[in-house]
């Protein structure tokens, strides 16, 4: 089965107010298979929660994806005789795309109080998708969510499946949200932030979590992240984007030895590391963009060492550089200057 | 020494009743912390939520008193200037007066019981022997509005979140004059303009921003105008609370690199807290790292990112990922199990040996004290006993 279950070409999300258009998310493709963590890196506002919300179908008034956006899903859920065929999500009915989120489709958001309800107990929550998604009897659900909060790792599953989300622990309800995303086995898990309102020691207990569970469950994972430490540790491949555009996508040996987008390679020699020792760090001057009516030009122009006259005309289109290397780029060049600053990283990506 | 913080403890009462309220135990948010940082230099505060660093900057800036111990601003007691008076002459009774008289019995002579005193505070014992014990509280009590003033000017803190730390009712010139009104700074308005646009271009905003109000600014543009709004008065230190937390990597390395360079350029000291070991590591001259309330390892930046000592930090360090996937080791074996226990009801013995893998029998009957293991490096933990200098 190596056919990817997931195929996004050229996503477009927008957000129509009345001061004009948001282009949040402007061209996004890529291919996701049910082996792969797909770590999508960016800043505030770079669009890489809305390109993923699209994917999920979560796309309210007034924002819409465009028409011509293709996020192919490969799924039997909708044929009749039980082969599986590619759905394009894009242009599935609200209603009709619950039979695919939550079952083939997991979530796991940032902050998991405010993703848990306070008023019902763990027990609820967990049975009601189980039961909503695979049709079980109430009892045989509440067996599994226990099975399930058991391979999450929470102490004593059979008395703390009825205690409420507010006598859990940060890390404990991150875990039970995991558990509720896994519930279904899906074919694909999205994770939007899910460690950063934990702490460091609490995150790395999650992250191993993840790790192992997307491996025993063969499912897909979308891990969103501003994090790019927490990506080279998660993610086998690495989307990296910016003012609601792709700039690059490569595997993550890729992404970290040879970035050739000048915002990721910028991206990379601005971060302070604790394991090495660095003289001087090299902010990125000016600004995020805003993605109110933006321009037909790449969005990072204004902060670019590489701009040329070109830059300033035409819209750069994704570009392949070798197998498995996307730039959105004009001048794409290979910076051996790495992370590290002292020593540059020489040695080829791969594994 | 600019700043000197001695056995520093912060307990918060926990109240139980209703209409007659009763103290039935103590969460003890700082818990016996010793630093201390000069001119120029930055100490890092590091450790997760919870562990106190934050109580520790917001007691050295007197939004909280302490509950004991004491923090020294250039060589001079402040712990007592925010206090009532009765509290003030309390405190000074136990922490100078009695201390000095049990002095004066174990070593009987005047000149003996000095010399068993630490320098910073000799003067203060020399007062009280010369001139006894009433003149001694007049003589620390007096001129107290002066001082508390003083006190305001030379020590500053910029918030982790710009957003809530700004009022969204005055315009960023406002909010940068009102301190120099306040503080006889300037004379008139005119002055006060002039000096609000030379911070401004300081801390590279422009001119015209004094007309803003906070919500036009971005994230990284706020924390600027929190950065300018603290080195108005020219402090001598600078607490920064998570500044950089609520901002992007590419905005977060420009006020970094700010800070920076603001600092070489006033000779400020700053009190650098975060959990960012990245952040941390790369502005602070020394750091501590704090569990539970107490400090476990105290050591120069370098030597305690690249020499960790005490299993916590081991973990902590261990923990935080690194942008590099060639180092993406097998964390498995420093994964702490468990979570930081409640502050309200600690483990007995070292507080973290519920959770850690070197635990000995002594480990659980006592607190460990610091073991010095060479350059100045300390380390609260009974494995380094034997390496006692």
């Amino acid at each position: 089965m190596n056919e990817p279950v997931l195929k996004v070409k050229d996503l477009k999300t927008f957000f129509k107010i009345p001061e004009g258009i948001v282009k949040a998310v402007n061209g996004v493709s890529f291919d996701l298979s049910t082996t792969e963590a797909l770590g999508v890196v960016g800043e505030t506002g770079s669009g890489k929660s809305v390109a993923m919300k699209s994917v999920m179908g979560m796309i309210r008034k007034p924002g819409y994806v465009v028409p011509s956006s293709q996020i192919l899903f490969r799924t039997n859920e909708f044929s009749k005789d039980g082969s599986y065929e590619y759905v394009n999500l894009a242009t599935l009915e609200y209603e009709t795309f619950t039979r695919i989120r939550g079952k083939h489709i997991g979530m796991v958001f940032q902050d998991p109080m405010a993703s848990l309800n306070p008023m019902y107990t763990v027990a609820d929550q967990m049975i009601e998708t189980i039961v909503f998604h695979q049709g079980v009897k109430i009892d045989e659900a509440r067996d599994k969510a226990i099975e399930l909060l058991n391979k999450v790792g929470i102490a004593n599953p059979k008395e703390r499946i009825d205690d409420y989300p507010f006598q859990f622990s940060g890390g404990q309800r991150q875990r039970i949200v995991i558990a509720i995303g896994l519930s279904c086995n899906p074919e694909i898990l999205v994770a939007d932030e899910p460690t950063t309102a934990l702490d460091v020691t609490i995150q790395a207990q999650i992250l191993e979590l993840m790790k192992d569970l997307q491996k025993e469950y063969k499912s897909g994972m979308i891990y969103i992240t501003h994090d790019l430490s927490v990506i080279s540790e998660i993610a086998d491949k690495v989307m990296v984007m910016y003012g609601g555009t792709q700039m690059e996508i490569a595997d993550v040996n890729t992404i970290f030895e040879n970035p050739m987008n000048p915002y990721t390679n910028a991206l990379l020699s601005c971060i302070p590391r604790h394991d090495i020792k660095k003289e001087k760090l090299e902010p990125i001057p000016g600004q995020p963009p805003i993605m109110l009516n933006p321009p037909e030009i790449c969005p990072f122009l204004p902060r670019c060492q590489r701009a040329t006259e070109r830059c300033r005309k035409e819209w750069p289109e994704l570009t392949s550089i070798s197998e498995n290397h996307m730039v959105r780029c004009f001048n794409p060049q290979v910076n051996k200057v790495s992370i590290s600053g002292a020593k540059a990283g020489g040695t080829e990506g791969g594994k | 020494m600019l700043l000197r913080v001695d056995n520093l403890k912060k307990y918060f009462p926990l109240k139980h009743g209703f209409i007659v309220e009763k103290t039935v135990g103590y969460l003890k948010a700082v818990d016996g912390v010793s630093f201390s940082l000069d001119r120029n230099q930055t100490f890092g505060l590091v450790g997760e939520s919870g562990c106190g660093k934050t109580t520790i900057g917001k007691t050295i800036l007197r939004i909280y008193d302490p509950s004991a111990g004491r923090v020294f601003l250039n060589d001079e007691d402040t712990s007592f200037y925010f206090m009532p008076k009765a509290q003030a002459v309390k405190f000074l009774k136990n922490e100078y007066v009695a201390r000095a008289k049990a002095n004066l019995e174990t070593y009987k002579s005047v000149e003996n019981a000095l010399d068993n005193v630490q320098d910073y505070e000799k003067k203060y014992f020399k007062f009280f022997y010369e001139k006894g014990e009433n003149a001694f509280y007049d003589h620390m009590l007096s001129g107290i509005r002066e001082k508390r003033m003083s006190f305001r000017r030379a020590v500053q803190i910029v918030f982790q979140d710009p957003t809530s730390s700004l009022n969204p009712r005055m315009t960023v010139g406002q909010m940068l004059s009102e301190p120099l009104m306040f503080h006889n700074v300037v004379r008139n308005r005119q002055e006060a303009s002039d000096l609000v646009q030379e911070i401004l271009h300081k801390v590279g905003l422009k001119g015209y921003h004094a007309d803003r109000y906070p919500h036009q600014f971005s994230g990284g543009q706020r924390q600027r105008v929190a950065v300018a709004r603290a080195i108005i008065l020219k402090p001598q230190l600078i607490i920064l609370d998570e500044p950089t937390s609520a901002l992007d990597v590419s905005v977060q390395a420009q006020i970094i690199q700010l800070l920076k360079d603001l600092q070489k350029e006033m000779n400020a000291g700053f009190l650098f807290i975060s959990h960012n070991l990245g952040v941390v590591r790369y502005i602070s001259d020394k750091v501590g790292i704090m569990y539970l309330g107490r400090m476990v390892e105290q050591a120069a930046s370098d030597d305690i990112f690249d020499r960790t000592m005490h299993p916590y930090s081991e973990a902590l360090l261990n923990s935080a990922p690194v942008p590099d996937p060639k180092k993406k080791r097998d964390r498995k074996q420093f994964i702490i199990k468990g979570q930081v226990p409640s502050p309200i009801n600690r483990p007995q013995g070292c507080f973290f040996n519920p959770r850690c893998k070197y635990v000995m029998p002594e480990c659980k009957s006592e607190y460990p004290g610091f073991y010095d293991i060479g350059m100045q490096h300390n380390v609260a933990c009974y494995k380094y006993k034997e390496k006692k200098v």
